[in-house]
Parts: C-alpha cells; structure tokens; sequence
C-alpha cells in the first residue's frame, strides 16, 4: 500500500511501500455509523433504563459500545468490545458496597473535626476534606474505567490494555487539583497534559506501547483561549445584569441574549475539548509510529450546535404534542360529565399538571436521543477518518501481550458519572 | 477452496489464506508461500460474529480468545455452513456465574441499607453542627416566607395579613417563651410567631424560627397543650433537627441516584427541596424533642398532660383537613408518646392564668 504525501513528507524520506498481507483501505482510519441508527437504539436503552428503575443501563452501555466500536475500522477491521453487562453491573454492586466503609470513614472524620472544635475553620475543612476525597474518587474511577474499557477492547483479535497505578494516578491528580485550585485554574493546562501522558505512556495494544509526550505549555494557548473567552461572557453577562436592573436596557432583549451566550459556552467547550485531543494524539506514538490528527474541529462543533437546536426542538414538539393530546382528553372528560364553566378551567388546569411530568419524561428522552445520535455520528465520521498511523504496514508485527486484565468493570466510575457512554 | 482472512490472535497480521477442506478438519494455509498457519477439527469450529462484521463470518477455534477466521467469499460461506456442524453453539456457562451477583449483590443492599439507616443520620447531625448559623438563616428566611405565602393563598388573604399580634397576646406568647427557655443560652435570634389560618399545626424552621398556626390555637382546650408543642418545637430548634433534616433528605436523595444511575436526568433532585420541608422527622428526633419539652414543662412547673389530649384531639381532627398540613401527620400521636407524656405528669400548675390563655387564643382577633 503506498503512503500518502503527507506521511511520507512527515516522516522525512520516502517508504517502502510494500505490504504483504493488506489490501485496499489498509492503514487507514475509517467510520460508518448511521445516526438513525443510533437514535433507536439510544431511545430503546433510554425506555427500557427508565422502565428498569436504571438497572438496564449496563446493558445498555454494553450494547452501545459493541455497536460503537464495531463501526470504527482500521485497515478494513474494526474494533471490537468484548465488556459484558455482566461486569458491569457486578462492578457498580462492588461500589455500592464500597460506600459504606467510605460513608464510616467521613462520618469518624467529621466527629473527630467537630470534637477538635476548630468552629469556624471546622466547617471549611469539612467540605475541603469533602471536596478532596470526592476528586481523588472521580480520578480513580477514571482511571480504572479506561483500564476496563482498554482491556475489552480489540482489534485483530490482540487486545488493548492499560498497565500502572490507578492510585498513583488518583493521588498525583489530587495534588495537581490542589495546585490548580491554588492558582485559580492557571494550572489547569499541566495537569490536563500529565493526565494525558499517565494514561497514554500505559497504554498498549498487544506489546506494542503508546507513548505521549504532549506539554502543558502546548495546550496553554488553546486554554487561554478558552478561558478568556469564558471571562468575557462573565463580564457580559453582568454588563446585562447591571443594566437590567438599573432599568436603561429593554428586559425583552435580554432574555435571547442570555440564551445565545449559555449556547455558546458548551460550543466552546467542545472545541477546547477537540483542539486538545488532536494536539495529544499528534504527540501520541505507537512503538515509535507517529500518530496524525487532522480533521476540521468546526465541522464537530457545528454538529453541536445543530445538535443542541435538534435536541431542544424535539424536546418543545414533543412537549407541545403530548400536552395537546392531553388537553383533548381532559376537555373529552369534561363534556362527558359536564362540568360548569369557572369550575372546568381549574379542572383543566389541574388535569394538565398531572401530563406535565410524563410529557417532560418522554421529551428529555426524544430530544436526548436526538441530539446523542447527531452528535456522536458526526463526532465519529469527522475524527476517526482524520487520524492516520505513520508506516502503518509495521503494525502488522505488534505481539498479543499477556497483560492481566480487571475482572468487574467501571463499578466507581459509573456510580459517580464519570464519562459519558 | 477460495479466498479468506486469518488472524492468528498472537499478531495483528491479516494473512490472505486459502481453505482446504479435509473430511475431519480444515486446513488454513498462507496464500503467499504455502505455509500451513492452522488446523481447525470441523466440529470444534464456533460462529463468533461481532458488530462490525458486516457481510462476514467470523470463526474460532472453540470460544477461546485468539485465531480467527474472517470469510465473505460466498462459496466460501456455503463451505462453512454445510461441513461445521457445530458452529451456533454457544459456550457453556461457566461454573459459579451467579456468585458475583449473589456476593456483591448482598455486600450492596448491606451497605446501602447501613448507609441509610446510620450513616446518614448520624452524619447529618454532625454536619448541621458544621453549617455556620448565617446561612441556616437566610434559608430559615426563606421557607419562613415560602410558608406564609403557600398559606395566605390558602386563606385568600394578603401576605401582610398572615401574621398575627396584639399586645396583650404577644405578652402572653413571651411569658410562654420566657418559662420555657430555661436552658436556652442566647435567645435573641429566636422567632416565635403566630399564623392566622385554621390549619392546626406548628413548624420549627431553619434559623431558630417557630410558626405556630392558629388553628392549633383554637383547638387547645388550655395554655399548657400549646405550650407543650411549643416546647417540643424548640427542642428541634434547640438541637438543629431542622437543618440535619435538610442534609439527610439531600443526602439521601443523592444515595438515591447513585444506586439509580440518571434515569430521568437529575429529575430525582428537584423533589428535595420540598420534601426537605415536608417530610417527618425521625423516630429519634421526636423522641428527642418529646424529652425536651418534658423536661422544660416540667421544669418550668407546668403539667404536661394536656401536650397528650391536644395530640389525640389533632388525630381526630386530620380527617378534615389536607392531611400534609397537619401537625399530626407528621406528629402522629402513637399510644408510646402518649404513654410517655402520661408517666411523665407529676401534675403541675397552668402555664398561663386564664387572662392571658385568651389573650393568647385571640391574638388573630384584635378587638
């Protein structure tokens, strides 16, 4: 297979383009994924998870993810996830069952703070101890989720695997929280980049070894952008305030203004999100195999924000429907029993609150799966095509390793909603 | 004989193979230089396709992680189908399936149940004690007012109005509040006020506020059965029931959407709020504030007999009335309390003379 221009530039001579045993679409990254697709199945695991009390949703995350990764192809194989329910659900029993020691332990902890009787200082290292905890936690939890997700993910039958210390990695996050805390976020960027690098440098697919060497520097420009941009709505947003309540701005305008700058905030987001993962994949390696982003951001982001308008559409039609086809009921039992005019619109009105919640119910759902399948198809036909593997015609050598994986999956990390699907 | 793909499960090569189909086995052979990668006995051959596998067949050796055999080609496939005789038989359940569900399954209900039944509530307490008075104000403020305007819907009156006071009333009220806040401390934050409304019922909010409706009012026969409720309500107030009651709910609700994951999306936290207000105390904390109002009636040289009839009466009296709005739903006068409250009359005095008891009982009806 010949390499493309590119890689070859990049790579600073000409390859060898021989390759024995691949054919067509070899080497590259592709994704076929329907979104009508993924909006059934989203709705499906969505009614069942609620019908379940949420018990299907390990099921459903199991379902997605086989779905999921299936659809994602490398030189014309795709991904498998080998997870099961099972493992999940186990995994989430063990984390209940982990509260309560932890439960104990706050409880001694706040009784031992309460007899120490610092008062004032006492309720401050409360919630510190509180707030400490709880992000040492969500790290940990992270941490073995992508350990569990790693371990029953393959591709050619030789499976990924994710090697060192979720402790390590929970207790180094914990301090680089503190000092990002400390230094009003300016931190932020480093420890972003030396998570990054903790998870990546213990990565490996068979005995093959990722390794990343992206740099908090790196990633600062794109975060300052970020969070100045944040600022600025900050300061607009109180400009808005300000002049609403001394009554010089017109409050009609205020109102699609303020809509306009909170639909701005998780568009931006986005693109910070997306600017650094083409950044740490680009300083990302396999055995030495440079690793190549290049995909447009503004098509994602733009799927954001039609994703978002979809979402919330879906969510007033659906709003608007079931409430009309509660009003015809209720005015049908009306003229049944005929009631007097002042006492039927109270009837109506109480009649109405009782649609109101499953109305609400059914539009989340609709418009969740809407916006999901929307964003996620185009997240992944615009990203995974972008990324490209330098001499990818030696990723045919990478030995199946022997690496011990975790029997129960992602117990923490789904009691504490941590990741999304 | 035809064309495949063969992934040994040791490298992530994709060899072009050819089959060869023997009578008991099939052969799997490099297309490029003939060498002979695997032997697959028919009978062990297993159909393993995944998501992804569009259009193929993928096989293994068994259900062992390792080799597989991807074919498309259709002859290929029609081989497949009609010489394996035992490809959609799934793997055996492994012995002992369950026992990660049983084990872990138990270890969750024991922890969830502790978690709800001790942890909780003991830890609330601590934590109110932690919650600096200033904020347990400002959101003793706000229900204050969040109360007062639910019921002056209710009585269709101005919220100006809902609020009761005649002097010779709020002099009864503070001799009331004077006897019975022997061991107080600082009672300069306390509020006591009283609601013009028929719901009988008192509150003891956030802040050290205490709203007592007159409805309780009209329906004491004598001043120590409200100065009983209002003694048991200063005991909550006393050992900050009411903000532990707020944690717990929250905490609760919390421990609630973890064990259910989001299924409605936070939906579950829009009810704490309310329920925070409404909902009963614990066993304990009314036991607690039973005890209190004892020992101040007592010690204040009141009889505490009457607090019983006026709890029998509010039973009797909750058929009428939304049952959430009064003081017994949450307070039900079990036969324990009442027997409590019985032993504990060693007799005593009145806590008003009759004088101020009417002054008290009309003070939403100034002359």
């Amino acid at each position: 297979m010949a390499l493309t221009y590119d890689e070859r530039v990049l790579a600073g001579r000409p390859q060898h383009s021989g390759n024995r045993s691949d054919s067509g679409n070899g080497g590259r990254f592709s994704a076929m994924v329907s979104g009508g697709t993924l909006f059934g199945m989203l709705l499906k695991y969505a009614l069942l998870t609620f019908l379940t009390l949420g018990i299907y949703r390990f099921w459903a995350k199991t379902g997605l993810r086989r779905h999921l990764w299936g659809r994602v192809l490398y030189g014309g194989d795709p991904f498998q996830y080998h997870g099961t329910a099972k493992e999940l659900f186990v995994g989430f029993l063990i984390a209940l069952a982990v509260l309560l020691p932890l439960g104990i332990i706050h409880l001694l902890i706040s009784r031992w703070i309460g007899a120490a009787d610092l008062s004032g200082a006492s309720s401050l290292i409360n919630s510190a101890v509180y707030f400490l905890v709880l992000f040492g936690l969500v790290s940990l939890a992270f941490y073995r989720m992508r350990r569990y997700q790693l371990s029953r993910t393959s591709w050619r039958s030789v499976h990924f695997s994710l090697a060192g210390s979720p402790v390590e990695y929970a207790a180094k996050s914990l301090l680089w929280g503190m000092a990002t805390l400390a230094s009003l976020g300016l931190a932020y960027p480093w420890m972003l980049a030396w998570q990054n690098r903790q998870i990546l440098n213990n990565a490996r697919l068979g005995q093959a070894r990722f390794s990343c060497r992206v740099r908090g520097v790196d990633i600062l420009v794109r975060y300052i952008l970020f969070y100045g941009l944040l600022l600025l709505l900050g300061l607009i947003y109180t400009a808005l305030l300000a002049s609403l309540s001394s009554g010089r701005e017109p409050a009609a305008a205020t109102g699609p203004v303020v809509f306009l700058l909170f639909l701005v905030i998780p568009v931006a987001f986005i693109a910070f999100r997306l600017s650094v993962f083409k950044l740490v994949a680009s300083e990302t390696r396999l055995n030495k195999h440079r690793i190549y982003a290049r995909f447009q951001t503004g098509k994602v982001v733009l799927s954001g924000f039609i994703a978002t308008l979809t979402g919330g559409l879906v969510f007033l039609v659906t709003l608007a429907g079931v409430m009309a086809i509660g009003l015809l009921f209720t005015v049908g039992m009306i003229s049944l029993d005929g009631i007097a005019n002042a006492e039927g619109v109270i009837f109506v009105l109480l009649n109405m609150m009782q649609w109101l919640l499953p109305a609400g119910i059914l539009a989340t759902m609709l418009a969740t799966a809407a916006a999901k399948s929307i964003f996620l198809s185009s997240l992944l036909e615009t990203v995974i095509p972008g990324l490209k593997i330098a001499q990818s015609e030696r990723l045919e050598a990478i030995l199946a390793g022997n690496q011990s994986a975790p029997r129960y999956g992602e117990g923490l990390a789904d009691a504490l909603d941590v990741g999304s699907f | 004989m035809g064309q495949a793909r063969f992934q040994d499960g040791k490298t992530t090569a994709s060899h072009v193979v050819e089959l060869h189909w023997d009578i008991e086995q099939l052969r799997i052979v490099a297309m490029d230089g003939g060498a002979e990668l695997a032997r697959w006995p028919l009978d062990q051959i297993r159909q393993v396709n995944m998501p992804g596998d569009d259009g193929r067949i993928r096989l293994a050796l068994g259900h062992e992680p390792g080799a597989r055999l991807l074919v498309s080609d259709s002859l290929d496939r029609d081989q497949v189908l009609g010489r394996c005789p035992n490809l959609a038989i799934k793997p055996e359940r492994e012995k002992g399936w369950w026992r990660g569900y049983a084990f872990w399954g138990s270890a969750a209900i024991l922890s969830i149940t502790g978690l709800f039944l001790f942890v909780i509530p003991a830890l609330s307490g601590v934590i109110a004690g932690f919650v600096p008075m200033e904020w347990e104000r400002k959101f003793g403020n706000t229900a204050e007012e969040q109360i007062l305007t639910g019921l002056s819907k209710l009585e269709k009156k101005p919220l100006g109005q809902m609020t009761c006071s005649t002097p010779a009333g709020d002099q009864a009220l503070e001799k009331l509040l004077a006897s019975l806040t022997g061991g107080y401390g600082d009672r300069s934050q306390l509020s006591v006020k009283v609601v013009d409304t028929k719901v009988p019922n008192a509150f003891a909010l956030p802040g050290e506020r205490i709203l007592i409706l007159r409805g309780l009012l009209d329906l004491a026969d004598g001043p120590n059965g409200v100065a009983g409720v209002l003694a048991h309500e200063l005991g909550h107030v006393q050992e900050r029931h009411v903000m532990s009651n707020v944690i717990e709910t929250s905490a609760t609700s919390l421990l609630l959407g973890l064990v259910l994951g989001d299924v409605t999306g936070g939906a579950l936290l829009v009810g704490v709020g309310e329920t925070a207000l409404n909902s009963a105390y614990g066993r304990d904390k009314e036991r607690a504030a039973d005890d209190y109002a004892i020992e101040r009636m007592t010690e204040a040289g009141f009889d505490p007999a009457p607090l019983g009839d006026l709890l029998t009466r509010l039973s009797g009296e909750s058929g009428n009335i939304d049952e959430y709005l009064v003081w017994a739903s949450s307070h039900p006068a079990t036969s324990e309390r009442l027997a409590v409250i019985r032993e504990s009359s060693m007799g005593g005095g009145q806590a008003l003379n009759e004088t101020e008891w009417q002054a008290l009982k009309n003070i939403c009806n100034p002359e």
